[in-house]
């Protein structure tokens, strides 16, 4: 352990390191004779890789596919320039103002368009890229049509004054340094990992509390920013801006950047337009062979080389530093230590049966009743909202013409598992949608401790204190499991974007450990999520949920797909769970896994309500219901 | 009179290329991008072959088959990536657009290219407007694809089967149907329905390297308004949109049509269809 992280600081000093020297020579390069013909390319190749940055921002770090990106470097450089030419206003406010125009711009589209599944606002934008093209060349009396707007290139700056090739061009490899710094530190700790959950799943990163929608505003923002200043820079230094500039070829062009440089290394957007801006202007005088250039670039790395050049450059770097992927991710066959080992408790009676018997496990379960004591059956009482607890009251759900959910009330006091079985398709799985607010019921309230919480959304709720987990965990596979852990602490007050604490994010880390050791799976916790069995999983995902302390678990048929042994440890630790004071809601379909597990059971059918009563009860339901269906079939 | 029949024979191409987006993505959930270009290669083809001397019963099915072919290379691509993210198979397309137009720059140059009308050069009087028999054409042949692929879509065992790819390709898969076969298809179709498209319009007009995109754009504004599934609803907002565009352009501003249409009307109808969306589309836990 001790040795990978001393191997971790020594790759970052020499990134560091590495980071200083590139930035060095990128700042010395036009002063060095022998470079300096090229300053013009160089100047025009970083400032399109700082548009193409943004595109790497917006689609590596938050998922969302800006096909348009374009028209943000046209808001920037038009704004600018009308301003600067229309109306004779100086070109810093005139750029700023334009900048934060276009933010604005993002913020409202950004709203309307990033719940919508993701090609929406990809396609969107794309047409507002013509679109703007089109209106700049159908006002030509304004926007100078075609030919465009032309500015005198010295450009005051307090008492300073831009001019000149070389001035412009440490300007922009500042601008470049800074933007690179600034999404980088998206990428890292927390934010990182809150943003590849929402890349990833924005359903259960909700359900964990993440304000999934401002966070893709903000990150969807701060690309529209970085590439308003990239156009309103490329008019200034360019002297001049045309419509192509908020044109689709554009917008094409800076995601070709993107991809070919490797949309998800921060620096894949630089790597990609030197590379791509430096190819268009060798073969210069042959225009028209550009779009094929950048098209066969773009297809051949998006089908062969999936990382593009950055990651290709990545790669390399790790083997020069002796870092490679599987250094980190050793297979380890190890098996997980049981609950019951790690916590030195006896395993339950069940546990001593052979292990190919599934039934008799989970009769034995049953029998030893890990819930012994005879629960209060007022607790679950659903005359009046209680004052600690879960209350559901007369919650309603219609799916079009089938009501999936209807008149369902129950009750989930804290210390108590609560059970709710029902066949499937009885309506168990829409109802804990609708708990954890993933639905919204038509009619009925949900109350916590008292609060009606009917309206809020379900990052709310889980701040709030409902946590949940899926049939089918949902984890951010590549991330390893002590990230997919700490996901859940990073969670917990649901903004993306605050400060970076290095000593949150040891605590953080050392917490999950913790909780990962309880389970048995430290020795897994590098290991990418997606590496893990179905059941190892189940469990990742319970601690994910319980890191964050809630007031209400609930849990959706965590028995599933679990082995033996698994089963036994889950119901163990659903057991200390309630203990420590949790409501527990355990659904399932599988009566003896419940009964010998919960304290009272609610049984559904058809999304009603059918029977309820303490756990003792319910299992007599089912030998008179199994005894039913014996006479049924002879 | 001459916007209305101006908007409602763009609106025909719109309502085909808006139906081969519905079939690419109804068949295997890829929102196809490039699909203005098989057009645009439809167009090409045939106008080449017509310059050459060749006749247009030849010429034309060539185009045709042209557009079919590059569509199904298209789909045999994608046919084991489809478990890519949503945006990485947009990202192709727009790559695989890209790529098309740039060859066609180089191969055919920024010229504008077209070729005689299949029906003769004639014009139709009617209610004071000369409608040109070839916008009839147009029209007619929109309305009447359109009517076969809804019927197909509801009435037939192969249209179900698509929708059934798309939903549950595994599901689809054990049941017996051949989901990449029936991906091939669909994507087959979609280039047939674009190439169609392309042999009765661009005789009206002529068409050139760069049409591709927009002309997708266009379309796709249709297939939104019907959420990419349902090609009744692509129909009527295909033609919608070609009407908005036409009297547009002629009674306010003949620049200002396009981007009023790619803008606003894109932007509104995606608007209007988010109101009961959240967490991305994956309302199901």
């Amino acid at each position: 352990m001790n040795g990978s992280v001393t191997l971790h600081r020594g790759s970052r000093r020499a990134r560091v390191a590495a980071q200083t020297v590139l930035l060095v020579v990128f700042l010395l390069a036009p002063f060095a004779s022998p470079l300096s013909w090229n300053l013009t390319v160089a100047a025009n190749a970083l400032l399109f890789g700082l548009a193409a940055t943004s595109v790497n921002l917006a689609l590596g770090l938050g998922g969302i596919l800006n096909l348009g990106s374009a028209f943000f470097l046209g808001a920037g450089g038009y704004g600018t320039a009308l301003l600067v030419t229309q109306w004779g206003w100086p070109f810093v406010p005139a750029a700023v103002i334009s900048i934060a125009a276009s933010v604005v711009v993002a913020v409202v589209i950004g709203f309307l368009l990033l719940r919508m599944p993701r090609f929406y606002l990809a396609v969107a934008t794309l047409g507002l890229s013509v679109a703007l093209e089109g209106v700049l060349l159908a006002f030509h009396t304004v926007t100078g049509g075609d030919s465009g707007l032309i500015t005198d290139r010295d450009i005051p700056v307090g008492v300073f004054t831009i001019s000149g090739d070389r001035a412009w061009y440490v300007l922009i490899v500042v601008l470049c340094a800074l933007a690179v710094g600034l999404v980088h530190r998206a990428t890292i700790g927390r934010r990182g990992r809150l943003l590849a959950m929402i890349r990833d799943d924005e359903l259960a990163a909700s359900v964990l509390g993440v304000h999934v929608l401002r966070a893709k505003v903000i990150v969807f923002a701060g690309s529209a920013a970085l590439l308003a200043v990239a156009g309103a820079v490329m008019f200034a230094f360019a002297g001049v801006i045309v419509p192509a500039t908020a044109g689709v070829v554009q917008s094409v062009q800076l995601l070709g950047m993107s991809v070919v440089g490797g949309i998800v290394y921060v620096s894949g957007g630089l790597v990609g337009a030197g590379v791509l801006y430096w190819l268009q202007a060798m073969v210069s005088g042959i225009g028209k062979y550009q779009s094929l250039i950048y098209g066969t670039a773009f297809v051949l790395v998006v089908f062969f080389m999936q990382h593009g050049l950055a990651g290709l450059g990545h790669s390399l770097w790790r083997r020069v530093w002796g870092l490679t992927a599987k250094d980190n991710s050793k297979p380890d066959d190890a098996a997980p230590r049981s609950l019951a080992e790690s916590t030195g408790v006896a395993e339950p009676a069940g546990a001593e049966q052979p292990a190919e018997d599934v039934v008799s496990t989970l009769a034995g379960i049953a029998e030893a009743g890990v819930r012994r004591a005879e629960p209060d059956a007022s607790l679950w009482s659903t005359s009046s909202a209680p004052a600690a607890g879960l209350f559901a009251s007369s919650v309603v759900k219609r799916f079009g013409g089938l009501v999936a959910v209807s008149d369902v009330s129950i009750v989930v006091p804290p210390g108590q598992v609560t059970g709710l079985i029902g066949t499937n398709g009885a309506g168990k799985s829409t109802f804990l949608n609708l708990v954890s607010g993933v639905e919204t019921p038509d009619s009925g309230a949900i109350w916590l401790d008292g609060e009606d919480l009917t309206k809020w959304s379900a990052a709310q709720r889980s701040s709030a204190g409902i946590a949940r987990t899926f049939q089918t965990p949902r984890l951010v596979n590549h991330c390893t499991v002590i990230e997919n852990v700490m996901i859940g602490l990073d969670a917990t007050d649901g903004a993306v974007f605050r400060r970076h604490n290095r000593k949150q994010e040891r605590a953080a880390r050392d917490q999950a450990m913790s909780a990962l050791e309880r389970v048995g799976l430290a020795q897994h916790a590098e290991k990418p999520a997606g590496a893990l069995g179905s059941g190892q999983r189940k469990f990742v995902e319970l601690v994910r949920a319980l890191v964050l302390q809630p007031k209400v678990l609930l849990m959706d048929e965590p028995a599933v797909g679990l082995s033996i042994d698994e089963i036994v440890d889950i119901a163990r630790w659903i057991d200390e769970i309630a203990n420590s004071g949790t409501a527990v809601l355990l659904i399932d379909h599988n009566m003896d896994f419940i009964s010998g597990l919960t304290d009272y059971v609610y049984s559904m059918d058809s999304g009603q309500i059918v029977a309820s009563g303490p756990a003792s009860a319910a299992a007599e339901w089912t030998r008179s219901w199994h005894s039913l269906v014996k006479e049924g079939t002879e | 009179m001459q916007s209305l029949f101006a908007g409602l024979s763009q609106g025909a191409v719109f309502t085909l290329l808006g139906l081969s987006l519905v079939l690419c993505y109804r068949s295997s959930r890829v929102v196809n991008l490039a699909q203005g270009e098989t057009f645009m290669a439809t167009g090409m083809l045939t106008a080449k072959l017509a310059a050459v001397g060749v006749p247009l019963a030849i010429a034309a099915p060539a185009g045709i088959a042209f557009a079919i072919i590059l569509s199904i290379a298209l789909a045999l691509a994608l046919q084991r990536r489809l478990h890519w993210p949503v945006q990485r198979l947009i990202i192709v397309t727009v790559g695989a657009a890209l790529f098309a137009e740039g060859l066609a720059a180089v191969v055919m140059g920024a010229d504008a290219y077209s070729f005689a009308p299949l029906v003769g050069k004639g014009t139709l009087r009617f209610a004071g407007a000369a409608i040109a028999h070839e916008a009839l054409l147009v029209i007619a042949v929109g309305v009447l694809l359109a009517i076969i692929l809804i019927v197909f879509f509801r009435r037939t065992v192969i249209g179900h089967a698509l929708e059934a790819c798309a939903e549950r390709p595994v599901t689809a898969a054990t049941i017996g149907i051949n989901v990449n076969g029936m991906r091939v298809f669909a994507f087959g179709l979609a280039g047939l329905l674009s190439g169609v498209a392309a042999i009765v319009l661009v005789p009206m007009q002529p068409v050139s390297f760069n049409v591709g995109l927009s002309l997708t754009l266009s379309a796709y504004v249709a297939a939104a308004a019907g959420n990419l599934v349902h090609p009744g609803v692509t129909c009527i907002a295909g033609f919608g949109v070609g009407l908005t565009e036409a009297f547009f352009g002629a009674y306010v501003n003949q620049l200002l049509a396009e981007p009023v249409v790619l803008g606003v009307l894109l932007i509104a109808v995606v608007v209007f269809l988010s109101r009961r969306v959240r967490f991305g589309g994956a309302v199901r836990a």
